[in-house]
């Protein structure tokens, strides 16, 4: 009688919902649509992290072995190495 | 360069659903059902009378992604969403001070990497219980982070994931640290692991536990909260438990038939759990304990249930009160109650009400049965049991309140015999010879004897007049009786006893026909008077008095007369019957009915005619004079028309085997379709039980119904049981053929559908039905190796194709033809071919072999069906060297689309099908069209090859091509040079085949000139539309509209703008775009540039309609804000203009309106 148990303990989160239910199918009103024009202020905005995963991972290493103390100079002078080898990294704007 | 532009628009919006969840969104105590379909979120409040809808949101992006989580200490949810092109947001709803909502965007992002390869299984996005972060899984090998406890920049981060394929993931519960659980594969099986993220560190830190090799098919997590924590694994055959440190395994047997794909949790313990599968059975998953005296707890085994049958589910929600959202992507949506008791058929399971969902739709076909230039759709919607055709129309809507048996009713009018009353009590109606009154009283009708009223004859005409006066005008005389003496107070016989046989009455004027005779009545508060008499050329045919006040309030009084014989209509002038014109129809038919109304300060005269044609004219009621006139076939039988006051407007009612309702809008007439089968007769009524209502009589009954305010899509469902492949029309036998596919299951040696479906409940069955065994072979398949069933295969689910076809107009299953178990069904046309004069039904197949990369087999069978006797009768076959996935008729010759082939066959005396050219030019030919001599092959990943037959070689030639690959999922042409086309990345584009260019190279290359991100797969393409296109010549050249199906269940349309209107439309689009912002500030532009793995370019040459439709939404100060935001200067006509006016708001609003009536 596992459904019985299973049926009987369903919580009800308001007792009334649900009790004067009746279909109202093929004569539903038109739901209003929900258009804003207000600029409304944008508290966050979700950025990617490109730094790469691998360098991420060896800084990681890198901070426990020195606890983190020499974190700075290396970059300053990754940074240094970086620009005379490597093109820098150029983000295409998604459209 | 010509110009093409166009215009697309979403007829009707995608119903498919692709998630649904409850939560406490728009207040803490609120408990909402959202619900995203596509684009939309629909957000519904529960409440005590059931779902409540309060607002629909639509985004800029195909939703892939929606959760909700609450962030700590805070006391509602926040909505997380994901589209199909990343872009990620936040939402929140806020109360306004005004009682609305507000969806504030929290925050919003793009999430995608320009490398990684996107995971096949698709996107997942799981939240940490305590809403510390939310984690993606997008790409293979990576699992992008979002922290969520940060203020400002929500810096997202990936973590590498050694576990390349993932089949599920989510959050554990009671975990210090954010810990996931996967279900991973590699090549010894499928094996979970909890993973702990360090945030600080941005790495998995520690794996907490793992458990190798679980069920192989094991595919779904679902975590249990606290206290018990750890994690059910569902698989194909088991539901194991796992906590970490112990597991509980059962294996229950009701859950095998099929693969469970969705849950519920009911409660917030985690101990009762709703589980849906791919066959549509609903299951209850009951997690049991015991807490021991240590604190740990002992789980007992979980029980699984089966509770009985819903709509193949892609997710379920619990409600409240054992009530549950059924959310369907393949067929309807559901709202079921679960029951104590099962029923007779052991089902635990009410079905309260049903959403509609065409999609996905697969293919569809456009009938114009009555040729009035306005379609009806049939598409093949659903898939597995939840498949279906479904018939969509656009029309007005009757809501039948009550009916009335009735046979034989001439005639209907209100009528208020309460004097005291401004609502009618009493419904008056003629019949041949006889004439009865109804009383209502609340819902009860009853007869009743009024005294004064002549019942014993025919009445024409019955109402009030003023001083609680009643008119009735029977075949003899005209009746002035008192309602509140009963009794008549004054009558005018006809002249010499003659009969009465056409009348026409405004309350106080009455002019009758006795033959070519016409009188004139007046009505007076207590007498009636003949005031005038004409005698006509011939027999008066229909009549109308209607009285006109002029500028300076005085009357006048016009009749419109239709006369037998010569085939006019004049207007008279009252009291003289001077006459003012004389009309002559320039018809054939007979004028039956003839009306004069004013639609929005506009007289017209409406005159319909004996073969169910309508004509209308201007009217001018100071001289009579028609003008303008213009003609429109609404039935094919005599209609009859009838003026009705609803919410406060005229409107007409045209009474016939195809009921109209004709308005004004904008100065427009509109012909709306009305759901109703055929009526004779209407009256408009306004009871206290039925108020602002109508009466209609049919043939057999009266109903009596409200009428719907708007016109609308009309959809009427007829489930099949087994999925719909494909449809075709043939007009000459009124039917359907369609291909349907249904699951059979192996039982021993025997194949058994898996449950009745149309092919298996068809009048007549033919083909393969004896066929238990794919080998046992017919000629076609007679080389293939005989696949053997061996006792692993028991139980085995085998796809079987069937030929269907339907009567036109009752949609019964006529008969099914049954192909072999490894025969697929690809195509269906009708087809005439070459000089024969029979209608075929022509069917394209493959034979499948697993073996085969493509099929190396295909059939084309040709069919005739005799629909006067039933009867299906294969004409002939023929053998080809692949799958036939299109057909179409080209020249009386029959064109085949057959693997990487293009063939042409000819149709011979001995009917028989052969081979006359080919071109072989593709990787999967899928789709051909055809116009004139020309071929637009439509390929797998090569998008658009254009064909040339030449006729005398006898051959193809090859005239050009797109070299820009694209994988088509459907095409059309638009004109001899021009073709639009669909492909798998979901966007729209137009081909052109440029003659002008001078290069032979050049002029072999199709040039791409206009292209669009629609976002939905498109399925297919259909020339027609689903309005009258007569009365949509406004702005909108509507010249080839093309609608279009999608997998969401979306019916869309493109259409051909003019330049002017392109180019005033595209400033309207890029104003509305400024002014508009977009829930989770995604741009218009970039949602709808065209985007593929390898490009994203701006739209081109198309205008977004749903934008342009949006604008109606807008507060009058909104629109004001847009029109003012138009970069150029336009006059009334929308003609670009240098001076520095505006168009008028009114104009756009008229235009916007307008372009909302072309669907």
């Amino acid at each position: 009688m596992s459904i019985a148990e299973f049926l009987d303990g369903m919580p009800s989160f308001d007792e009334r919902n649900f009790s004067r239910f009746h279909s109202d199918n093929g004569r539903s009103k038109r739901v209003p649509v929900y258009i804003t024009t207000e600029d409304q202020p944008c508290d966050q905005i979700i950025v990617t992290d490109k730094s790469n995963l691998l360098l991420r991972y060896l800084h990681n290493q890198w901070d426990k072995k020195h606890g983190g103390k020499k974190r700075e100079c290396v970059e300053t002078g990754e940074e240094a190495g970086s620009s005379s080898r490597k093109r820098p990294r150029i983000d295409v704007p998604i459209l | 360069m010509t110009t093409q532009q166009f215009y697309t628009v979403t007829a009707h919006k995608p119903t498919a659903v692709v998630t649904s969840i409850s939560a406490n969104f728009t207040s803490p105590t609120d408990r909402n059902l959202l619900v995203a379909r596509f684009n939309r979120i629909d957000i519904s409040l529960v409440t005590e009378e059931g779902l409540q809808p309060i607002k629909e949101i639509a985004l800029y992006g195909k939703i892939e992604i929606m959760k909700v989580f609450r962030p700590k200490h805070k006391d509602k949810d926040l909505l997380f969403v994901v589209t199909a092109r990343y872009n990620t947001m936040i939402l929140e709803c806020v109360q306004t001070e005004s009682g609305d909502i507000d969806i504030i965007t929290k925050a919003h992002g793009n999430i995608s990497d320009q490398i990684g390869k996107i995971s096949e299984i698709g996107a997942m996005a799981v939240i940490d219980p305590s809403a510390r972060v939310i984690g993606l899984k997008l790409y293979d090998g990576l699992f992008k982070i979002i922290p969520l406890d940060k203020e400002g920049e929500l810096k997202a981060y990936c973590l590498r994931m050694e576990e390349v394929e993932v089949q599920d993931i989510d959050f554990l519960y009671g975990c210090a640290n954010p810990t996931i659980i996967i279900i991973h594969q590699d090549t010894m099986g499928r094996h979970i692991k909890a993973k702990e993220l360090s945030i600080k560190d941005k790495e998995f830190v520690k794996t907490p536990w793992k458990q190798e090799n679980v069920e192989t098919e094991a595919s779904m997590i679902i975590p249990v909260p606290e206290p018990l924590c750890g994690a059910i694994i569902i698989g194909r055959e088991s539901v194991l438990y796992h906590n970490g440190s112990s597991f509980i395994a059962i294996s229950p047997p009701v859950i095998k038939q099929s693969t469970i794909v969705c849950y519920a949790r009911i409660d917030p313990e985690g101990t009762r759990y709703l589980l849906g599968d791919m066959a549509g059975h609903l299951f209850m998953l009951l997690l049991n304990y015991e807490k021991n005296p240590d604190g740990t707890f002992k789980i007992k085994d979980p029980k699984v249930d089966l509770l009985g049958e819903i709509s193949i589910p892609e997710s379920l929600t619990y409600l409240d009160n054992k009530i549950i959202y059924v959310a369907s992507r393949v067929g309807d949506s559901q709202l079921i109650k679960l029951n104590k008791k099962p029923d007779q058929f052991g089902s635990h399971i009410t079905v309260l009400d049903t959403f509609m969902n065409l999609g996905p739709i697969v293919d569809m076909c456009v009938i114009d049965l009555e040729r009035q230039g306005q379609g009806q759709v049939v598409t093949c919607s659903g898939a597995y049991k939840e498949g279906s055709l479904r018939i969509i129309r656009n029309g007005i809507g009757i809501q039948e309140v009550a009916t009335i048996d009735l046979v034989g009713i001439k005639g209907m009018w209100p009528l208020r015999v309460t004097t005291d009353s401004l609502l009618d009590d009493t419904l008056v109606l003629s019949f041949v010879g006889h004439s009865r009154v109804l009383a209502y009283s609340g819902e009860e009708v009853e007869e009743i004897d009024l005294e004064g009223f002549q019942s014993e004859l025919q009445t024409f005409y019955c109402g009030n007049t003023s001083d609680n006066k009643m008119v009735q005008i029977t075949s003899a005389s005209v009746r002035l009786i008192c309602l509140e003496s009963k009794c008549l107070v004054s009558e005018w016989n006809v002249p010499d006893g003659k009969s009465i046989n056409v009348v026409s009455c405004n309350g106080h004027q009455a002019v009758c026909a006795t033959g070519n005779s016409l009188y004139y009545i007046e009505i007076g508060t207590d007498k009636v008077d003949q005031k005038g008499f004409i005698t006509l050329e011939h027999e008066v045919s229909c009549l109308d008095v209607c009285s006109f006040k002029n500028e300076f309030y005085k009357n006048s009084s016009l009749v419109a007369v239709g006369l037998w014989m010569d085939i006019s209509v004049k207007i008279l002038q009252l009291p003289d019957f001077v006459e003012l014109v004389r009309e002559p129809l320039g018809e054939e038919i007979i004028p039956r009915s003839i009306l004069m109304v004013t639609f929005e300060n506009i007289d017209y005269l409406l005159c319909a005619l004996g073969d169910g044609s309508l004509c209308y004219f201007h009217l001018n009621p100071e001289n009579g004079v028609l003008s303008d006139k213009r003609k429109v076939n609404l039935g094919t039988q005599p209609t009859l028309i009838r003026k009705f006051q609803s919410l406060a407007t005229t409107s007409v009612f045209a009474c016939s085997d195809h009921p109209t309702v004709i308005y004004s809008s904008n100065n427009k007439l509109i012909f709306s379709n009305v759901n109703l089968r055929k009526v004779n007769h209407m009256c408009s009524l306004n009871t206290k039980s039925y108020p602002d209502s109508l009466a209609m009589a049919t043939d057999t009954a009266i109903i009596i119904g409200t009428i719907d305010e708007m016109q609308k899509l009309h959809i009427r469902t007829i489930p099949l049981g087994e999925a719909p492949r494909r449809i075709a029309h043939q007009e000459s036998s009124k039917s359907f053929g369609i291909i349907t596919m249904r699951i059979d299951v192996h039982e021993g040696i025997n194949l058994v559908p898996a449950r009745p479906s149309a092919s298996t409940s068809a009048q007549n069955i033919s083909g393969a039905i004896n066929n238990r065994m794919p080998n046992n072979a017919s000629a076609v398949n007679s080389n293939q190796g005989p696949l053997s069933i061996g006792s692993s295969e028991y139980g085995l689910e085998v796809e079987i194709h069937n030929m269907l076809v339907l009567d036109q107009n009752t949609f019964e299953v006529l008969h099914a033809h049954q192909l072999n178990s490894n025969e697929y069904a690809l195509s269906i046309i009708s087809a005439k071919l070459g000089d024969d004069p029979a209608t075929y039904y022509i069917l394209g197949t493959a034979v499948v072999n697993p073996e085969d990369q493509d099929p190396k087999l295909g059939r084309i069978l040709i069919f005739h069906w005799d629909d006067s006797s039933s009867k299906l009768t294969p004409i002939t076959e023929k053998e080809v060297k692949g799958a036939c996935y299109g057909m179409a008729e080209f020249n009386g010759k029959l064109l085949a689309a057959v693997n990487c082939t293009v063939r042409l066959f000819e149709w011979t005396a001995e009917k028989e099908l052969r081979l006359e050219c080919s071109h072989f030019n593709n990787i999967v030919a899928l789709f051909v069209k055809t116009k004139g001599d020309f071929i637009v092959c439509g390929d797998l990943m090569r998008s658009l090859t254009l064909l040339q037959y030449k006729t005398m070689e006898g051959s193809f030639e090859e005239i050009a091509r797109d070299y820009n690959p694209k994988w088509s999922t459907a095409i059309e042409i638009i004109d001899d040079d021009v073709f639009l086309g669909a492909e798998n990345d979901k966007n729209l584009f137009i081909i052109h085949k440029d003659s002008t260019l001078t290069s032979d190279e050049a002029r072999h290359q199709l040039q791409e000139i206009g292209q669009f991100h629609c976002g939905d797969l498109i399925n297919v393409f259909r020339h027609g539309s689903l309005v009258m296109q007569h009365f949509t010549d406004t702005y909108v050249s509507v010249q080839g509209g093309i609608l279009y199906g999608t997998c969401s269940g979306a019916l869309g349309l493109v259409t051909q703008l003019t330049p002017k209107m392109f180019d005033f439309l595209s400033d309207l689009e890029k104003s509305l775009a400024s002014v508009v912002k977009g829930v989770g500030k995604i741009n218009h532009q970039f949602w709808r540039s065209y985007h593929t793995e390898i490009r994203t370019e701006p739209s081109e040459s198309f205008v977004d309609g749903d934008l342009i439709e949006s604008f109606l939404d807008l507060s009058k100060r909104e629109m004001v804000a847009v029109v003012d935001a138009l970069q150029g200067a336009y006059d009334q006509e929308f003609k670009k203009i240098s001076k520095d006016t505006k168009v008028s708001l009114d104009d756009v609003i008229k235009l916007v309106e307008d372009l909302t009536r072309i669907h």
